[in-house]
């Protein structure tokens, strides 16, 4: 039996609510008749649009470039003609151009299996993950190939396959590694072509027993070196510095990147994409999505293609049970709420989750009255209500002292909080004022 | 007559119990002017300690080997006063050798330390009580003890009710003296205990 | 409820009443409920909210307010209802003039401040108690969550200070109306008398109104550490030290220590280490603060109940460690994140 690891400091418990949908295989959602392709889908810059209206275009085909290295390429997810070019607020809050795109013409068949990648040099493949598309599809949406692309004089020590899926409600990464470990530990291999680690590991949460099984057993008959790591269930146990912290013990520097402490950190989902992208040849244009919730009628995985409506993905569960009184994009923890059922998934959608009315309503902000469940909640180890109250008083600068840009916005504090502060706002509010005076 | 009191005992009572602040309410105005911050707060605090440390086992000498072979009692409040001030000068610059910023943040308040109450209170009531040289330097550090205690917590609550909605007329000096008067309160439950005199 | 226009809002639009609109925003509260929608993230909170927190402090103290009742009869109730109006009028008068919502926060120190009393305490020194520790206690410093001092023990400690002769003589016997002044820690401070255990467990001897049915009590303070709502390291420190100060001093000084276990059953310490100590507002935010926070308050109640002129220690202890709560957690906040940012 294996050491079960964690994060040692903070982190809180909330209920995982994954029985809802961990039981569902993942099935193909309808294909949009209108798929709306934002060309920011990733963090960075966003990409530049290829085609203008009436062009007509086929899956997968390029219509967003990536602008520099900090960015990513948009492929079109169907074929079609394009209808419109819009600027829409995605429900992240940013405002981004988007591509409407009309469905029409034939999907392209799929390609069968190539293993050319194993000859292939560690630079094509990388450029085959820059044309693809690939970013971090769990929910960081981090361009991968920044990740990926080492200097020549950098040793990576650690890869660390990220399986953790620490917020609740969503399965869609469960459900890949039980449905596709053979995809996955292909991508791995691609991975380590690249990089070429010295270890690699797979970190994966207790609470999905299974998931650790199938792995450790195909990972054993196929003779891989790689190894399983079980943790302890815990959020934020899916955030790269937790994880890291978790497995080989290192603590990633404030302001810094795993590969400070040599590591690479990428999640299943990602791994995924890059096998299908390298061995498929297929663009990143459809992802699992996790459709949940506890107003949701059949709580599903699907596949979905990017720039399908959230609202179709709600009618092909049956739509509600319940009087909805939230919808979230992304995770209960991190997500974003939204009132436009017409908002698109993207790259960085895991799920769409409805909660009902009574989850929803939750009681006004109140006094803050000191009792630290904050401070002792937070995997980072600062003070929130202290950070809060600088912010709350304009005095932003000294807040920046006290590591207000340390924090992920990860939300345990505000999830413990017994006055319902909205201390994840604060921090964010604290940021932007910041990063604005810088700008003056 | 050399009072027969445990070191120890002495000790805890005058960090505590017969705190120099807030049980003997001396040392107050640097004690409110300095609190507003903590760092200097806490390095004054350092630095009292340090004094009454060195003043105490100073003075029981100056007035036990020279004052009274010489029957010069008299004058023990110049000479008290005279070592005080030769000693913080003496500290003064060797703060300003070692740590400038230190030295900065204390600013006027280290030669003020010359004429803090406390320190030449402490100094009386050893002579006053008669203490023999041990007891001497533990009153002395105790006290100053006691004193960055004081100093620091109340430094911590003001930094903690900078924020806090106060009444505006009671901003400032007002909060300052209603929490210090709490504190003195809570500092009465001592009463009685290990009366030092 | 989403519809503006019930009785409190229409109220609350009047011109002349527009002053007192928190008074109405709160009965709106009471009668309706609250609801909210947030929109930010994380989405699911933990269940544990205020205003449960605020019921469950009020509900684990029935027990010792129902024996203090029934032991001295409804006397206990004009204490606790003089508590409840002046206490509630300054916090009203407060919320009124800075325009802010109501706070519960007064339910709970309404509660435990009469509790805290001897059982034959006048009504106006209850008055002035209340009136004292809610206004400077509490309100002077900006109000719920603000204060840095209990503001139920600073109202306590002011009467002591203030009317010593009349607080120590109004002690009472349970069931009986013969004032005394003979607690059992004056008991043993005077003549080495010790009040048997069950005796005392039971709340048949003299104290003060709340602290005397101990059973009840401590059935109390573990039904909130159970629930989670008080953190359980306070009380354990405390009490631990207070056990283990007081066995070691009893080894070298029998006769000045009272024992063990007489501490821990006597005077205020449980009442105050369950329901005084581990008030959040005023203990330490960190793990470590509250664990040094209760073994200072062990040290302290020790102390000045040996060797001070004071016979109980519990309310001057925990000010004091009040007083010292803020330095505390600075200073394990600086070294927590000097060792995170290495």
């Amino acid at each position: 039996m294996k050491k079960i690891m964690t994060f040692p400091m903070g982190g809180v418990h909330p209920p995982d609510s994954k029985e809802y949908s961990n039981s569902f295989s993942i099935r193909n959602a309808p294909i949009p008749s209108l798929a709306v392709i934002p060309m920011q889908q990733h963090m960075g810059a966003p990409a530049e649009c290829l085609v203008n209206v009436g062009d007509k275009v086929e899956e997968g085909m390029l219509i967003g470039k990536s602008t520099g290295y900090f960015s990513a390429n948009v492929h079109s997810s169907i074929p079609g003609t394009v209808k419109d070019i819009q600027e829409i607020y995605l429900p992240t809050g940013m405002k981004s151009k988007v591509v409407l795109i009309e469905l029409e013409g034939e999907f392209r068949k799929p390609g069968s299996k190539s293993d050319d990648w194993r000859s292939a040099s560690p630079k094509d493949l990388l450029d085959k993950i820059v044309n693809m598309g690939i970013v971090g599809l769990g929910g960081a949406t981090f361009p991968t190939h920044i990740k990926y692309n080492l200097k020549p004089e950098v040793k990576l020590e650690y890869f660390v396959v990220n399986g953790v899926e620490c917020e609740p409600f969503l399965t869609c990464d469960h459900r890949l590694m039980l449905e596709k470990t053979n995809e996955i530990l292909e991508g791995i291999e691609i991975i380590n072509k690249i990089m070429n680690p010295q270890d690699i590991y797979i970190g994966i949460e207790k609470n999905k027993p299974d998931a650790l099984a199938v792995f450790e057993q195909t990972i054993g008959a196929k003779g891989l070196p790689f190894k399983v790591m079980p943790l302890k269930v815990k959020y934020p146990q899916g955030d790269e510095k937790q994880l890291l912290k978790a497995l080989i013990g290192r603590e990633v520097p404030s302001g810094g990147l795993p590969l400070d402490i040599g590591a690479v950190v990428s999640n299943v989902g990602t791994v995924f994409a890059i096998y299908e992208a390298v061995c498929l040849n297929k663009p990143l244009i459809e992802r699992i999505v996790t459709v949940s919730g506890t107003a949701v009628k059949t709580p599903s995985n699907l596949k979905v293609r990017i720039g399908t409506k959230i609202g179709d993905l709600i009618d092909e569960c049956n739509g509600v049970s319940k009087k909805p009184g939230k919808i979230i994009v992304g995770g209960p923890m991190m997500g974003f709420a939204t009132a436009d059922l017409n908002a698109p998934v993207t790259k960085g959608t895991s799920g769409v989750l409805v909660l009902s009315v009574r989850e929803a309503n939750l009681a006004g902000e109140l006094t803050c009255i000191q009792c630290g469940k904050c401070v002792a909640a937070c995997p980072l180890g600062l003070n929130p209500t202290t950070l809060y109250k600088l912010v709350d008083h304009g005095l932003y600068e000294e807040a920046k002292a006290e590591s207000l840009f340390d924090c992920k916005e990860c939300g345990c504090c505000a999830f413990v909080c017994p006055s319902h502060i909205p201390l994840v706002q604060g921090m964010r509010l604290g940021k932007f004022m910041v990063k604005k005076q810088k700008v003056k | 007559m050399t009072p027969d009191i445990n070191p120890i005992v002495l000790f805890f009572a005058s960090v505590f119990t017969s705190n120099i602040l807030l049980a003997n309410f001396l040392g107050m105005c640097s004690f409110i002017a300095i609190s507003k911050d903590f760092k200097s707060a806490n390095g004054l605090g350092l630095a009292v300690i340090i004094v009454l440390l060195i003043t105490s086992v100073l003075n029981w000498a100056v007035y036990h080997l020279i004052l009274v072979p010489l029957n010069l009692e008299y004058l023990r409040f110049i000479v008290f006063i005279i070592v005080i001030a030769a000693s913080v000068q003496i500290l003064e610059m060797v703060i300003d050798r070692i740590s400038p910023a230190l030295y900065m943040t204390l600013g006027i308040f280290l030669p003020l330390i010359t004429v803090n109450c406390a320190i030449l209170g402490v100094v009386l009531l050893l002579q006053i009580r008669n203490y023999s040289f041990v007891q001497s330097a533990v009153f002395g550090l105790g006290s100053g003890i006691g004193w960055w205690i004081a100093i620091i917590s109340l430094a911590a609550i003001r930094k903690k009710l900078e924020k806090a909605p106060i009444p505006a007329g009671l901003k400032g000096p007002g909060i300052t003296f209603i929490t210090i008067g709490l504190m003195a309160m809570a500092f009465m439950g001592f009463s009685g205990i290990l009366s030092v005199q | 409820m989403k519809g503006s226009d019930n009785i409190f809002d229409k109220l609350s639009r009047i011109r002349g009443l527009k002053r007192f609109a928190t008074i109405f925003s709160t009965l709106k509260g009471i009668v309706y409920g609250v609801q909210e929608i947030s929109v930010g993230a994380p989405h699911i909170r933990d269940n544990i909210e205020i205003k449960r927190y605020m019921s469950c402090v009020i509900i684990a103290l029935m027990p010792a307010a129902l024996a203090a009742i029934y032991f001295h009869g409804l006397y206990v109730l004009a204490i606790i209802a003089v508590s409840y109006v002046v206490g509630g009028l300054v916090e009203v008068s407060f919320a009124v003039i800075r325009k802010k919502d109501i706070e519960e926060g007064f339910l709970v120190t309404g509660i435990i401040f009469p509790l805290t009393l001897p059982p034959a305490t006048p009504l106006w020194i209850v008055a002035v108690g209340a009136f004292f520790g809610v206004l400077f206690g509490k309100e002077v410093f900006g109000g719920t969550g603000r204060n840095i001092f209990n503001p139920a023990l600073v109202g306590r400690l002011f009467i002591t200070i203030a009317f010593p002769g009349v607080m120590s003589g109004v002690y009472k016997m349970p069931l009986s109306d013969a004032i005394t002044s003979a607690t059992p820690l004056g008991l043993f401070k005077a003549d080495h008398v010790i009040t048997p255990v069950w005796d005392l467990l039971l709340g048949m001897s003299a104290g003060s109104l709340g602290e005397v049915f101990r059973l009840g009590i401590i059935a109390g303070g573990l039904f909130l550490m159970f629930i989670k709502v008080s953190n359980f390291r306070i009380p354990i420190a405390y009490l631990g030290t207070v056990a283990l100060f007081a066995f070691i001093g009893g080894f070298f000084a029998p006769n000045v220590f009272a024992p063990p276990l007489l501490q821990l059953l006597t005077g205020g310490l449980l009442y105050g280490a369950f329901f005084m100590a581990t008030d959040p507002v005023t203990s330490p935010m960190t793990n470590s603060g509250k664990w040094i926070a209760g073994i200072l308050c062990g040290i302290f109640t020790v102390l000045i109940r040996t060797f001070s002129g004071y016979t109980e220690g519990v309310m001057f202890s925990i000010i004091l460690v009040n007083a010292l709560t803020p330095v505390l957690d600075t200073a394990i906040l600086s070294i927590k994140y000097k060792a995170v940012k290495k």
